[in-house]
């Protein structure tokens, strides 16, 4: 066979094998999608998801009213956290941190995100439940907020080593001070990937089970205080999908529905925001 | 010192001999009318004559090549004052050229009339002026500036001869009116050859322009 | 070996030197990157160093606004008088420094922000009101002839433009903080001709107000666009130097150094 056919042949051969790794990627991601999306439908148009609470077991009906609220706040107050507070470590770890201690901060932020989620709630637990003598959101915002501060720093980090040094140049070349340069001239120039870092952080935290479980403990009930325990969409699926009332089993479905829904739409958010500010 | 721009270089060697030649063929002319004089020779005065349109033609290629090479090689310093020098050079050798016919073009009408005198004096302003162009030439080829200075100083010795040539020539006109024919194509000859010593200075002025940058007024 | 530099010009009161370089010596750590570099610059004229690459022109330039200082390791010795004060000490108010001396970059390097804002930003840091600094931005725009081409998109970004055209609102951001010196660091090396021959003439006719020294690797650029020139050279030990400073004129005629002569026919090896 001639060398172009061979040539040929051989591009048509592993472009086929690429598109099957593809497919043999794509595909669990896609079941997973179609399973909870078959399972959680019935569950989700069933009048009252939103709008209820739990009902007792054993009755029927009922919603996760409770849980979004839940999972919002403690997301909301993890968020308030760890944003402004990671966001300034990454200023600080690209601009003044190419030294030792910066070495230190990244490295202690490299582990954190690889410990078990689990070992957030231990902390929450450790550091204000036992202290308060309450389970409450606070903790769960608080052990959410350790969970993001690492992704959030990094994000930051890497957003703004992006930026080019000849736009700090410029600033400074105009006889602008190291601070303004970096809050007027570089933060604003990679806000588009400190944002997503944050967003993302936030729709990971949404989804963490192991921290809740003995820091915000769970509430049948709608409450917003923050020193009170209180549900969360995790936290629902988490315990209904072990109790054999069908009713219960559905909203366990449909919350993970719901679960998958917001994490979407958060990428979404993200990338949308960030082609919009690019223009 | 290593080159990095070989072509260019060879550029300029080959209009510098451009100009060498070109002087040569002028020094041969003047050399070629003044005998067509002396020896009443037609057939060489007309052949300087003709000759001529191979000293215009040189004339015209080397302006042309030197305007080529400062339009796309951008010659700066001791390069552009080179090409500069030369086709300044260039333009007075094809004037002396001009001079050289004038000559041959007095010898020929001379030559159809009976010789007015002996001549001495012309061609002794002729050597003199044969070898001013000879030296000026080898001032060039050297790229000597000194030489060219001293050079541009010995003008005077030709203009002393010049004025000699003058004082006995009207003297001829004035004693007898069948002269002034003879003598005045006489005075317009040793014109020409005053004026081929002065260019002799121009192209001296030229080569120490080469060298200083700077344009001097010699002798 | 290093010809003596030409002695600055007779003190005369016409002649105003705005930027004095004495003796300049920069290291990058152990490594010496100048050695004993001088030069005299003139008020309201335009200098030009040129030189191979490596032979620290950019380095020497940067010198002159402490840039060198966001560089750590790095340290100068010699002087750099500006205003009778040597900016390289210590005391020195780098950042006053640096809005009396404005710098144009290699590659134009606008804000991310709208064209108004880019201009606007030195002034907005000093503290101007906001008619002062209208009135900056438009006269900026003005001086470097982009405000006909903006004046109805000042909102829009920045980054818009075409590569001439950023490069001329650096310069316009540049001015706006009313320097005294602008450096500009091979500031048409990434436009195209004619954008290159705008900038050339925008800085005739900005030399009327403004000290312009130049970087840049194109002679014909120096030669078209100085008023003085200096020619530099790395030595042995790879440190530049200064090897003949003198008006354009003289240098492209008549340069007195052969290694000079060298340089600017083309000859260097």
């Amino acid at each position: 066979m001639s060398l172009p056919l061979v040539r040929l042949l051989v591009d048509r051969v592993v472009g086929a094998l690429v598109v099957l790794c593809v497919m043999v990627a794509a595909i669990p991601v896609l079941v997973l999608f179609l399973f909870v999306i078959i399972k959680g439908l019935p569950g989700i148009l069933t009048p009252g998801f939103f709008t209820d609470s739990p009902h007792p077991q054993g009755v029927p009906g009922g919603g996760v009213l409770n849980a979004i609220i839940g999972t919002l706040e403690i997301v909301g107050i993890g968020s308030l956290l760890a944003v402004p507070v990671g966001a300034l470590i990454g200023i600080f770890l690209s601009e003044y941190g190419r030294n030792q201690v910066g070495d230190t901060v990244r490295f202690i932020s490299d582990v954190l995100t690889g410990l078990p989620s689990i070992a957030f709630g231990i902390f929450g637990y450790t550091v204000v439940v036992l202290t308060t003598h309450h389970f409450s959101a606070l903790s769960a915002s608080i052990a959410l907020a350790v969970l993001m501060l690492p992704v959030i720093l990094r994000a930051t980090e890497t957003a703004l080593l992006l930026v080019p040094n000849a736009l700090r140049e410029a600033g400074l070349a105009l006889g602008a001070p190291r601070w303004r340069v970096t809050l007027e001239i570089v933060v604003p120039a990679a806000l588009g990937g400190i944002v997503t870092g944050a967003l993302l952080a936030m729709a990971r935290a949404a989804g963490e089970t192991a921290p809740l479980l003995f820091t915000a403990f769970g509430n049948d009930i709608v409450q917003t205080n923050p020193l009170q325990p209180m549900g969360a969409l995790a936290l629902t699926i988490f315990r209904n999908a072990l109790v054999p009332y069908p009713n219960l089993q559905d909203q366990a479905w449909a919350a993970a529905l719901l679960l998958v829904i917001l994490v979407a739409a958060t990428n979404i958010l993200a990338r949308v925001y960030v082609r919009r500010i690019q223009r | 010192m290593a080159t990095t721009r070989t072509l260019f270089d060879q550029e300029l060697a080959e209009l510098k001999s451009g100009v060498v030649r070109m002087g040569s063929m002028v020094e041969q002319a003047i050399a070629d009318s003044m005998r067509a004089l002396v020896d009443r020779d037609n057939a060489l005065a007309k052949m300087v004559i003709a000759r001529d349109q191979d000293v215009n033609e040189l004339h015209r290629q080397l302006r042309e090549r030197a305007f080529m090479i400062m339009a796309t090689q951008q010659p700066v310093a001791r390069d552009l004052r080179l090409i500069v020098s030369f086709q300044h050079m260039v333009l007075e050798l094809e004037r002396m050229g001009d001079h050289a016919v004038g000559i041959a073009r007095a010898a020929l009408r001379l030559n159809d009339l009976p010789q007015l005198k002996p001549y001495v004096d012309l061609p002794r302003m002729a050597e003199l002026t044969e070898s001013q162009v000879h030296e000026i030439l080898g001032a060039v080829i050297e790229a000597d500036q000194d030489r060219a200075r001293a050079i541009a100083e010995r003008d005077d010795d030709v203009d002393v001869l010049y004025h000699k040539i003058w004082e006995e020539l009207l003297r001829y006109m004035v004693d007898d009116p069948a002269n002034v024919q003879r003598a005045a194509i006489l005075l317009f000859l040793a014109k020409d050859l005053e004026r081929i010593a002065d260019r002799v200075t121009n192209i001296a002025e030229d080569v120490v322009f080469l060298h200083t940058g700077r344009i001097v007024e010699l002798s | 070996m290093q010809t003596e530099v030409a002695p600055p010009p007779a003190p005369d009161s016409d002649i105003e030197i705005k930027l004095d370089a004495r003796k300049v010596n920069f290291f990058y750590g152990d490594f010496q990157a100048l050695h004993d570099a001088s030069l005299s610059v003139q008020a309201r004229k335009i200098t030009a160093l040129i030189g191979p690459s490596g032979c620290g022109k950019t380095t020497f330039l940067r010198v002159f606004n402490r840039m060198y200082d966001l560089v750590p390791g790095t340290r100068a010795t010699g002087e750099v008088l500006i205003g009778g004060h040597n900016v390289l000490s210590p005391d020195t108010d780098v950042i006053n420094l640096r809005r009396q001396v404005g710098m144009l970059f290699q590659r134009a390097n606008p804000f991310p922000k709208s064209i108004f804002d880019n201009v606007a930003y030195g002034p907005h840091m000093l503290g101007w009101s906001t008619q002062r600094i209208n009135e900056v931005v438009e006269e900026s725009l003005k001086d470097t002839g982009l405000w006909n081409e903006v004046k109805d998109r000042l909102r829009r970004s920045a980054l818009n433009l075409s590569g001439g055209q950023q490069q001329r609102l650096c310069l316009a951001r540049a001015l706006a903080v009313k320097p005294e010196v602008v450096l500009m660091d091979e500031p048409a090396s990434a436009l195209d001709p004619i954008a290159t021959l705008r900038i050339e003439e925008l800085m005739q006719e900005l030399k009327e107000r403004y000290t312009i020294v130049i970087v840049t690797h194109n002679m014909q650029q120096a030669a078209r666009a100085s008023d003085f020139t200096a020619f530099m050279l790395m030595n042995q030990k790879r440190a530049g130097e200064v090897i003949e400073f003198g008006p354009t004129d003289d240098i492209f005629n008549r340069p007195k150094d052969s290694r000079t002569e060298d340089y600017i026919t083309g000859r260097f090896g």
